[in-house]
C-alpha cells in the first residue's frame, strides 16, 4: 500500500526511467491513453488503486510492443487449421510495397520487464 | 492495516524499475524507439491482440462449433493498418461444416452499411458513412469487394485498451449499421458458438473482445442487440 506522495513519486520515477531508456514511444502511448480515459487518475482519493491502474496500463502498452506472446498466438492459430498449409509468420502491413511490413516476431521481447513490473505491483499491494 | 511503503520498500521499487528498464533499454543494439521510428504511429498497438483474438475465434469455431478451418494463401499472415475490401491476394481462412464451405474469415474488412443500402437508388458517390471497418469478419463465402451488412456472419471488434463508454457507443453504432433489432430471437448460422440465436435481423453475431475486465459491465445490455462482449487478456497477461 502507498500514500499519495509515494504513488506520485513512483509514477514520476517510472515515466522518467522509461523516457531515459528509449521507451519514449511507450510513454507517449501511456499518456495518450490516460488523457483519453474518462476516469481521471485520482491519486488523492485512492493512491494505491490508482497507481496499480497506472502500472497495469504501462504493462499493457509495453505488451503491445513486445513479441512475448507471439509464439503462443502462432501456435494457437495453427492448432485450429486442419490441413498442412500453416501460418509461418504474422506481419502488419504498413504500406502497399512488398517491404512495407513489420514482422511481429521481430519486435523486442519484454517478458522480463513485464514480469519485474508485476513484482513491483506485488510490493505495492502488499499489506504486510 | 499497512497504509504506506517503508523507505526501504520505496527504494526497492524504484531500483527494480530502473534496473529492468536499463537492462532492456536496447534489444539487438536498438531501443524500441529506434525500431519503431519508421513505423507510423498507432500501426502496431492492438495488432498482436487482433492476432490473438483471430486465433481464439478459429479455436472456438473448431472446438465449440465443430467446424473445420483451412488457411488459404501464403505462409505470411498479413494484418492491415486500415480496412479495405475483400482481397484474396492476401491470406485468409475458409470455414467448413461437414465439408461444405459456409464462410470466409478476413481481418480489417470494410462492410457496406445499412444506411448505404438506404441511399441506394439515388445517384450518389460513396461517402465515408457508407462503410465501416471490422477488425475480424466471418463473411458469407465468395464475396467480391465490400461485403454488404447482410453478408456478415460474425463481426468482431478487438480492444486491447481500457474500456470507455465511447467504445461501447461505437460498438452499438456498428450494430445499428449491421442489423435491425429484433424483439424475437432469430436463428444464426451457428449451433453453439458464438450464439445460436440473436436479437438481430439479419442475424449476424457481433462481438467485442477486450483486455479490460470492465467490459463485462456492458454485457447484459449489449446482448439485447446481438452483441456478445468478452473479457480476454493476452496470454502473457494471464500468466
Amino acid at each position: 500500500m502507498v500514500n499519495t506522495a509515494q504513488a506520485l513519486e513512483i509514477q514520476r520515477h517510472l515515466l522518467t526511467s522509461l523516457q531515459q531508456n528509449g521507451f519514449g514511444r511507450i510513454v507517449e502511448d501511456v499518456i495518450t491513453q490516460v488523457i483519453e480515459f474518462e476516469g481521471q487518475l485520482d491519486f488523492d482519493q485512492n493512491p494505491t488503486g490508482t497507481l496499480i491502474d497506472f502500472l497495469d496500463l504501462v504493462m499493457q502498452v509495453i505488451s503491445n510492443y513486445s513479441n512475448s506472446d507471439y509464439k503462443e498466438i502462432l501456435g494457437k492459430l495453427n492448432e485450429s487449421i486442419s490441413d498442412e498449409n500453416k501460418v509461418r509468420s504474422i506481419v502488419v502491413r504498413t504500406g502497399d510495397g512488398d517491404n512495407d511490413v513489420v514482422d511481429l516476431s521481430e519486435l523486442p521481447n519484454y517478458t522480463e520487464v513485464i514480469q519485474e513490473f508485476r513484482n513491483v505491483r506485488n510490493i505495492i499491494v502488499s499489506e504486510r | 492495516m499497512k497504509t504506506e511503503l517503508r523507505n526501504d520498500e520505496m527504494e526497492l521499487v524504484k531500483k527494480k524499475i530502473s534496473e529492468v528498464l536499463s537492462k532492456n533499454s536496447t534489444v539487438l543494439e536498438k531501443t524500441v524507439d529506434d525500431m519503431l521510428k519508421n513505423i507510423p504511429e498507432n500501426s502496431l498497438p492492438g495488432k498482436l491482440y487482433e492476432a490473438w483474438i483471430l486465433a481464439t475465434v478459429c479455436e472456438n469455431l473448431v472446438v465449440k462449433e465443430r467446424l473445420t478451418v483451412k488457411y488459404i494463401g501464403g505462409s505470411r499472415l498479413s494484418l492491415k493498418m486500415k480496412g479495405g475490401p475483400v482481397n484474396r491476394s492476401y491470406p485468409y481462412f475458409e470455414v467448413y461444416r461437414s465439408g461444405e464451405l459456409i464462410g470466409e474469415l478476413f481481418t480489417d474488412i470494410y462492410f457496406n452499411t445499412i444506411s448505404h443500402s438506404m441511399r441506394a437508388g439515388q445517384a450518389f458517390n460513396s461517402i465515408k458513412g457508407d462503410y465501416h471497418e471490422l477488425d475480424i469478419a466471418l463473411l458469407q463465402p465468395g464475396i467480391i469487394g465490400l461485403p454488404d451488412f447482410s453478408e456478415v456472419l460474425i463481426a468482431i471488434e478487438c480492444k486491447n485498451a481500457s474500456i470507455k463508454k465511447s467504445i461501447i457507443r461505437e460498438v452499438l453504432g456498428f450494430r445499428r449499421e449491421l442489423s435491425y433489432v429484433s424483439e424475437t430471437l432469430i436463428d444464426t448460422l451457428f449451433n453453439f458458438w458464438p450464439a445460436a440465436r440473436v436479437h438481430s435481423n439479419p442475424s449476424s453475431v457481433q462481438m467485442l473482445y477486450s483486455t479490460d475486465v470492465n467490459v463485462r459491465d456492458y454485457e447484459d445490455n449489449c446482448i439485447n442487440f446481438g452483441i456478445i462482449v468478452d473479457y480476454l487478456g493476452l496470454p502473457g497477461n494471464r500468466r
